[in-house]
């Protein structure tokens, strides 16, 4: 890949999939200002991993695997600082939130843990199970089982809310 | 909520605009950093390593020159030499790591756990023997110079007493980081990997 046609396609990727990033950062992180931070290291992340890029996979596919990959290893670093967040968490909504009930889900989600995050989040946004489990090297039959326990979960702690 | 609504909801969000000319300026930005980056650590190692075989080629050239009279030069030289490949290495790992992020998620964060072992290591085991290899460099100088008559025993050990202080606390600033901060992080991977792995 030429320097030029990578700057392309880097600028193509964003133009048309930053919605990932930041429904990845969001569901990472409450804190916008982490948010930013993750979100910042995914496009880093994403521009040294787009020459390895094969095509094999759908781009929105590989895109997904590099976020989480990175949100799974860059929630690490900031465990005093989250610990504090999770504080912060459980606290009510502020009442100008934009979508009080998209807050609700990414707080739910942001309950789970990462591997349970990254198969709601990947299935949420329509991927099969076979594109779920080569993105998290897993089996689709695994990945199945685990979605319907996760789905209950979900189902059970939105249930009166 | 039911899960239908979760998912029309979901379904329905709105992304932020994405601003891809400030996004391809940060990028720039990094590489900017990390070349630099790059040519410091590489014309280090090369000034490092090169006075390191200066010292060692003028020891073995010159019959003035003793190991007595210049073991503090090639100590220096070696911890400078040393702490040159360390960043080398560490710089490398920093680059390595997004090597990781295009396998699959168990693959990714089984070749970054193993980076941590191996950062653990070189922490607690390598650097510290290293420093312990200068000591000893510097033990054996000292022990040249007092069998010369050069220096009282009293003064020769307390130079070697000094370099044992200084290397125990740089040992101690490590192993603190691998306990505190690395050791976390891969129990961490290793909690998420067998959350993987589970059926």
């Amino acid at each position: 890949m030429t320097s030029g046609s990578r700057e392309e396609t880097f600028a193509a990727w964003l133009q048309e999939h930053h919605a990932i990033l930041h429904k990845v950062a969001r569901s990472f992180s409450a804190a916008p200002a982490e948010q930013d931070e993750l979100v910042q290291d995914i496009r880093l992340a994403l521009w040294h991993a787009l020459p390895a890029f094969d095509g094999r996979s759908k781009p929105s596919s590989y895109i997904y695997r590099i976020a989480l990959n990175r949100a799974l290893s860059w929630k690490r670093h900031r465990r005093t600082y989250r610990a504090k967040l999770a504080q912060l968490e459980n606290e009510p909504l502020p009442a100008n939130s934009p979508d009080p009930r998209l807050e609700l889900i990414y707080a739910e989600i942001r309950h789970l843990d990462g591997v349970e995050r990254s198969l709601i989040l990947l299935q949420l946004d329509g991927f099969t199970y076979d594109e779920i489990g080569e993105t998290l090297g897993l089996t689709p039959t695994n990945v199945g089982a685990r979605l319907t326990r996760i789905r209950q979960k979900l189902a059970a702690n939105l249930k009166d809310k | 909520m039911s899960l239908e609504e979760m998912e029309s909801t979901w379904g329905s969000q709105s992304a932020p605009v994405s601003d891809t000319a400030a996004a391809q300026a940060w990028i720039d930005k990094s590489r900017r950093a990390v070349r630099t980056t790059a040519l410091f650590l590489l014309v280090t190692t090369l000034i490092a390593v090169g006075n390191l075989g200066l010292q060692l080629h003028r020891l073995a050239v010159d019959p003035d020159r003793k190991f007595a009279n210049s073991y503090s030069e090639i100590a220096l030289a070696a911890l400078g030499a040393g702490f040159a490949i360390f960043g080398v290495v560490s710089f490398r790992l920093g680059q390595r790591k997004y090597r990781a992020l295009m396998h699959d998620t168990r693959r990714c964060l089984e070749l970054i756990l193993q980076e941590k072992r191996t950062e653990i290591t070189a922490l607690t085991a390598w650097v510290p023997a290293t420093l312990l290899g200068c000591l000893g460099l510097v033990a054996l100088g000292k022990l040249q110079i007092i069998g010369s008559g050069l220096e009282t025993p009293a003064n020769a050990w307390s130079g070697v007493i000094f370099a044992a202080v200084f290397f125990l606390i740089i040992s101690t600033v490590l192993i603190h980081r691998a306990i505190a901060f690395v050791k976390p992080e891969a129990r961490e991977l290793e909690t998420t990997l067998r959350s993987l792995a589970l059926d």
